[in-house]
């Protein structure tokens, strides 16, 4: 579905990703570790074309692809339901009202309130929800589980693992461990811009224990 | 796509007019004619260059600029020109009433190209002005980002001082305190204030910061201003624009704490102080109001500060 060969990037001379080679297949589930300034966010953004790269990344044929940034933005005064319309006009969709407040019922969010006075959580399941209203081939989730509530997590993953079902491609990127060891079905590990790592079938205290033992500089506390 | 968009921040600007309530658009629309007006009796170029430092701030610190890439991957680029084509409405109008039609054209070329510029990370941070006072971070901070507006600002006093024009130095003076003014109305961090070992403490550095800061931040310009005719008069204007705008900052450090949350009623606040500012520093018997608002805020500051502690 989507093949990365030699991406490579660098910020004035400073090397944030290094030949990265990655192979995503449909119908799976993909999560990335790496400590911060690793290059998870930059290989994200490299995907979705925000940033120049070297290398070469391709896309089986045309697919939509969705982007989950790790820092929400939105326009001041403009409400939930506002937001989630330009969104979904942007991407040249119709808006059904009904959807958008059925689907509601699971988020609960005030969506007649302006969005930049939500709580970090709501913000975070109004980007999702908003998400999940576009019907994408393949989703890029920037650390979607930061700043979200329990309910916002339970609805993640629920989502996650209903795409991979309908055979949709989800990558995604997180520091708590058990969230990647409980859905994903590869796991690899970015360590100063390189892959090198793959915790496939690990399980989360294996994991803490090999990158703390391998590629941390503490081995214990 | 151009129209959705057009229409969100048509939305926006309507709905953020209508938070503000009539008098304080009638406030904030004064003021921009006032400098629309001070604009249009300077050389054109200047008003070229005020365009260039504005959209070359905005273009590199845009908050929504991965929203609106992921949403329009290929005509993002548009949507900002949109936007420094409605900025330049009124810097196109200034030029008309003159008829300097080569700089309409220049303005005009500078709101289709500057989006096309990448908005590349810089191989270095961007430094902050030197000499700045230790601890006051916000200062810092405003000084690094706003460095190439304080630049172009530097350009255009150095200008106005050679070419004798007080007005453009003045406007130049109100613009500068006015932008960093609004780069101090940071949210607080309410942990940092556990790190004071009182109010009285915290208010007294705030004071110390606004005064030896405002001195490294307006001295160039203000020095600008005493060049363009060098009198003791001139000096007394110095003075007082110095004085006003310390209290300036001041005053505007003390509305953190008096209103944290940073809403509508802080924006009206900054408004409000920012013209009485611009009044005191311009009829200097208002410097005494502006003291009187001052010492109300720092007392209004003291006991919030007090009840955060305790």
């Amino acid at each position: 579905m989507l093949e990365i060969k030699n991406l490579s990037k660098k910020y004035s001379g400073k090397t944030v990703l290094d030949n990265i080679c990655y192979t995503f297949e449909s119908g799976k589930i993909y999560g990335i570790m790496g400590e911060n300034g690793a290059g998870k966010s930059t290989l994200f953004r490299c995907i979705m074309h925000l940033e120049k790269f070297d290398g070469d990344i391709s896309v089986s044929h045309p697919r939509k692809i969705g982007y989950l940034s790790d820092t929400p933005f939105f326009y001041s005064f403009v409400t939930g339901m506002e937001y989630i319309e330009f969104c979904l006009k942007a991407s040249n969709l119709p808006i059904d009202k009904q959807k958008v407040i059925t689907l509601n019922e699971k988020f609960a969010l005030p969506l007649e309130r302006y969005a930049t006075n939500y709580s970090m959580g709501m913000k975070k399941r109004l980007m999702i929800m908003t998400l999940m209203l576009q019907d994408y081939d393949l989703v890029v989730l920037d650390e979607p589980f930061n700043g979200l509530d329990l309910a916002g997590v339970i609805l993640l993953k629920q989502w996650i693992k209903q795409m991979k079902e309908e055979g949709k491609c989800i990558i995604l990127s997180s520091h708590i461990i058990s969230s990647l060891t409980d859905i994903c079905d590869d796991i690899s590990y970015i360590h100063n811009g390189k892959t090198v790592a793959n915790f496939t079938g690990k399980s989360a205290n294996e994991i803490e224990m090999e990158i703390s033992k391998f590629y941390l500089e503490f081995s214990q506390i | 796509m151009l129209n959705q968009y057009i229409k969100l921040r048509l939305k926006t600007i309507y709905r953020l007019c209508k938070a503000i309530g009539f008098f304080a658009c009638a406030v904030i629309l004064t003021l921009f004619v006032t400098l629309v007006l001070a604009l249009s009796r300077n050389p054109p170029y200047m008003t070229a260059l005020l365009y260039v430092a504005v959209i070359i701030t905005l273009h590199f610190s845009r908050p929504d600029a991965t929203f609106l890439q992921t949403y329009f991957p290929t005509s993002f680029k548009r949507l900002y020109i949109v936007d420094y084509l409605t900025i330049a409405v009124p810097f196109i109008g200034i030029l008309l009433t003159s008829k300097d039609f080569p700089y309409i054209g220049i303005i005009l070329l500078l709101a289709f190209a500057i989006p096309l510029i990448p908005k590349k990370q810089l191989p270095f941070q961007l430094p902050t002005m030197p000499f700045l006072s230790d601890g006051s971070y916000v200062y810092q901070r405003a000084g690094r980002l706003l460095l190439p507006f304080y630049a172009i600002s530097l350009l255009v006093a150095a200008i106005g001082a050679y070419i004798g024009n007080n007005n453009l130095v003045i406007v130049v003076n109100i613009t500068t305190a006015a932008t960093f003014g609004i780069m101090l109305c940071l949210k607080i961090n309410r942990q940092y204030i556990f790190n004071y070992v009182s109010a009285s403490h915290a208010i007294k550095l705030k004071c110390k910061h606004a005064f030896a800061n405002t001195s490294i931040i307006m001295m160039p310009i203000l020095v600008c201003l005493l060049l363009v005719s060098p009198s003791w008069l001139q000096m007394g204007i110095c003075l007082s624009f110095y004085i006003n705008c310390s209290m300036l900052f001041l005053q505007l450090e003390m509305l953190r704490f008096i209103c944290p949350e940073q809403d509508l009623s802080a924006l009206i606040a900054y408004i409000v102080l920012t013209c009485l500012f611009v009044l005191s520093a311009m009829v200097p018997i208002f410097t005494f109001a502006s003291l009187s608002v001052t010492v109300i805020m720092a007392f209004r500051a003291h006991s919030s500060i007090n009840k955060m502690l305790c």
